[in-house]
């Protein structure tokens, strides 16, 4: 099983604080088009054509991930992933 | 180096000691102190509430001041952040430069204070008397004009067009070799026709 946590105005927007998927896709790129599908109407919050849109974060066990190859990222059972917004602090 | 995301943060004068300590050749150690005022985009606001990603806010704030040390020489950095609600007034962010010279430690600051407000998993939420609003960062401009103190507000394509020939000029002069993902700050500093006696700087 592998579970996302979304943050801030996402998490808001979905309505949820977290989503469990128990399929076990094999790479982070296979997960985010799992997610799509799960989202449906809302996927335009995280996504833009194919890919994530600017300014979303990606977190892997507590590190953030570079975006520009997701299909080499590989998941394993258990894994959390944080789905975060472009910064506002300050 | 010391980095804090949470519900407390060190008293700045605690924070300056410590990093005072670290090493004789601090020359200059440069402050910045973020507090929550009460007016916000014509909204008025009751208390602030931070969320984080506590984890992954450190490891990014760890590796940007590792990136700023080097990039500018300092001696020490240390940024605080907190999370959870602030009232008026009160400290939400501290970020202390020391370095041998000012200038290294100001320009330093600049650029850690845009960057930690958007580079961390940290979100602000406004409270506000009308409603409870997130704040919501935009990528960060390529072109930044402030005249006496004032941003200039400019399009995208503006900021691209003024961005790309300051730098068409910049990387013809001698001793000038640009990677590409420099920090570039021009200053000018125009005495005005009916001021003979001070400088009007324009940066």
């Amino acid at each position: 099983m592998i579970t996302i946590r979304f943050y801030a105005w996402i998490r808001e927007k979905f309505g949820i604080r977290e989503l469990r998927i128990d399929k076990k896709p094999q790479t982070l790129c296979d997960l985010l088009q799992l997610l799509r599908g799960e989202i449906g109407e809302k996927a335009d919050i995280l996504f833009d054509g194919d890919g994530i849109k600017g300014g979303i974060m990606i977190g892997i066990n507590n590190r953030l991930v570079r975006l520009d190859r997701l299909e080499d990222i590989y998941l394993r059972d258990g894994d959390i992933i944080d789905i975060m917004p472009l910064g506002s602090g300050g | 180096m010391d980095v804090v995301v949470g519900e407390k943060i060190s008293e700045i004068s605690k924070l300056i000691d410590g990093i005072k300590k670290k090493s004789r050749n601090i020359g200059a150690i440069i402050a910045f102190i973020g507090v929550v005022r009460e007016k916000s985009r014509g909204r008025r606001v009751s208390r602030l509430y931070y969320e984080a990603q506590e984890n992954i806010a450190r490891e990014v704030l760890g590796k940007l001041i590792a990136q700023i040390r080097e990039k500018y020489g300092l001696i020490d950095v240390a940024v605080e952040h907190r999370t959870g609600y602030a009232d008026i007034g009160e400290e939400v962010l501290h970020i202390v430069c020391a370095s041998e010279h000012r200038s290294e430690a100001i320009a330093a600051i600049e650029e850690l204070i845009d960057r930690v407000k958007i580079e961390a998993p940290i979100w602000k939420k406004e409270i506000t008397t009308t409603g409870e609003y997130w704040v919501r960062e935009r990528e960060p401009p390529r072109l930044r004009v402030v005249i006496d103190g004032s941003e200039v507000p400019l399009n995208p394509f503006v900021q691209k067009i003024i961005s790309k020939t300051i730098l068409a000029m910049l990387s013809t002069l001698r001793n000038v070799s640009l990677k590409g993902d420099e920090r570039v700050v021009v200053k000018v500093f125009s005495s005005g026709k009916n001021n003979s006696g001070g400088t009007g700087e324009k940066e």
